[in-house]
């Protein structure tokens, strides 16, 4: 019990550093006041967060977090000079005058603030030319076609256990697969506390089988079932639980003979 | 020192070359103008803009990202002053997509220039089925009035280079329409 006291205080701390992260994203995404958000607060509860910080992934938050409200303070800049600009109206007036005044005095004000770009589209005599020249060079159809060898348009039948061998159609087996090796690396996670190097995972009996893993945990980690870190201290990458603030991003990772 | 003749042939090409649409936007980029007409193609403009005044018709450069380098901006003729609604329907222009256009604009301008499509298309259907504002916005953006990125819609460089923003937000706020169109 007495061990478990500066745990919970730390995951409570966390997940106010979660939940700060979380505030900063979605003002940003939705251009709300982001004079919402009290900065100097937030940074109180990310000096505490730092001074209890044992682990990469808490330096990582705490960096996203200051990254986060780093954007804030940007945007309530942005907000300010806003503001204070000619361009600065109440969008709730904007909407009800919007929503009150018909469409024709909507357009008439409109044009009485457009001034329309002049163009032209027409055809010049050189491009005639260029056209008839590429008409007259041009083949018929018939010879420009005739190179496809005969027979080529003859259906073709493939039974569903053929198609399946050929990988055209969704297997079944292939979720059976996805299941087992989720099960094995849950299993895995549970024991290894959180974090399973990659390799170990995806070493197979032969090159073939290691492909295989690779591809099934390729599978799991975009569809957002497990997640996958790397860590530069090591130069390992590591199969994680998932999690939301996860950036998704593409990685390319060479898999040798033998896993 | 250049003769008169020669700028004017310089003139002539470059509203050629803004004019005559070759690509799906209209105008061209400042590179081609350098490229036609030379490193002076700055005063160049600035000559055929005097032209053209007398016409009706301004050339502007619009900056379609962050740059700042006109050799990047766009440069298209527009129409000097406003245009009367007579003249905006018969270029193709519906009132109902005008509407939704000032409507959109007015909305995402007051909004710091960007709002999600969700909330904008909630607006619009106050007015307008949903199948029309969808249509319509899609063909703005197709033709560069907004601009949209994933859920997001921006005022496009479009609508920057041919819609006085601020004026029109004065005018909404204002309720004074008497003397429009």
């Amino acid at each position: 019990m007495v061990k478990s006291k500066p745990t919970l205080k730390r995951r409570s701390v966390r997940r106010e550093v979660e939940k700060i992260i979380a505030q900063c994203r979605l003002t940003i995404k939705r251009g709300a006041d982001p004079f919402q958000i009290d900065v100097k607060s937030s940074l109180g509860v990310l000096r505490n967060f730092l001074k209890s910080a044992s682990t990469l992934d808490d330096i990582c938050l705490d960096g996203e977090a200051i990254y986060n409200l780093s954007t804030v303070v940007e945007s309530q800049d942005r907000w300010v000079k806003f503001r204070s600009s000619r361009l600065f109206v109440d969008p709730i007036l904007i909407e009800s005058r919007i929503k009150s005044i018909s469409n024709k005095v909507l357009a008439r004000i409109f044009v009485s603030c457009w001034t329309p770009i002049a163009s032209i589209e027409t055809l010049t005599i050189p491009s005639i030319d260029l056209a008839i020249d590429y008409w007259n060079r041009l083949k018929p159809i018939k010879s420009r076609w005739g190179r496809l060898p005969k027979g080529s348009m003859k259906h073709l039948t493939l039974s569903p256990d053929e198609a399946s061998r050929l990988g055209l159609i969704y297997d079944r087996r292939f979720e059976e697969q996805l299941s087992s090796i989720e099960e094995q690396i849950r299993k895995l996670l549970a024991s290894e506390g959180g974090r399973v190097e990659y390799s170990i995972i995806v070493r197979g009996k032969d090159w073939i089988e290691a492909v295989t893993k690779a591809y099934l945990v390729s599978f799991l980690v975009s569809s957002g079932r497990i997640g996958m870190t790397y860590d530069p201290s090591t130069d390992k990458f590591y199969i994680t639980p998932y999690s939301n603030y996860d950036k998704p991003k593409s990685i390319a990772i060479s898999i040798g003979i033998g896993g | 020192m250049k003769s008169r003749k020669d700028i004017d042939e310089r003139a002539r090409r470059a509203l050629q070359l803004i004019l005559l649409q070759r690509h799906r936007k209209p105008g061209v980029k400042g590179w081609e103008l350098r490229r036609s007409l030379g490193k002076n193609y700055l005063s160049i403009l600035e000559y055929l803009n005097d032209k053209l005044d007398s016409y009706g018709l301004c050339v502007k450069m619009v900056y379609e990202g962050e740059e700042t380098n006109p050799d990047q901006a766009r440069f298209i003729v527009t129409v000097k002053d406003d245009i009367k609604m007579s003249e905006a329907i018969s270029a193709g222009w519906r009132i109902d997509e005008l509407a939704i256009l000032a409507a959109s604009v007015a909305y995402i301008a007051s909004r710091q220039g960007s709002v999600s499509s969700r909330e904008l298309i909630h607006l619009l259907e106050a007015k307008f089925p949903r199948w029309f504002v969808e249509t319509t916005l899609r063909r703005l953006i197709r033709s560069g009035y907004l601009e949209q990125d994933r859920d997001t819609i921006m005022i496009g460089w479009r609508s920057k280079a041919e819609i006085d923003i601020s004026k029109l937000l004065e005018l909404l706020v204002r309720m004074d329409f008497e003397g429009i169109g």
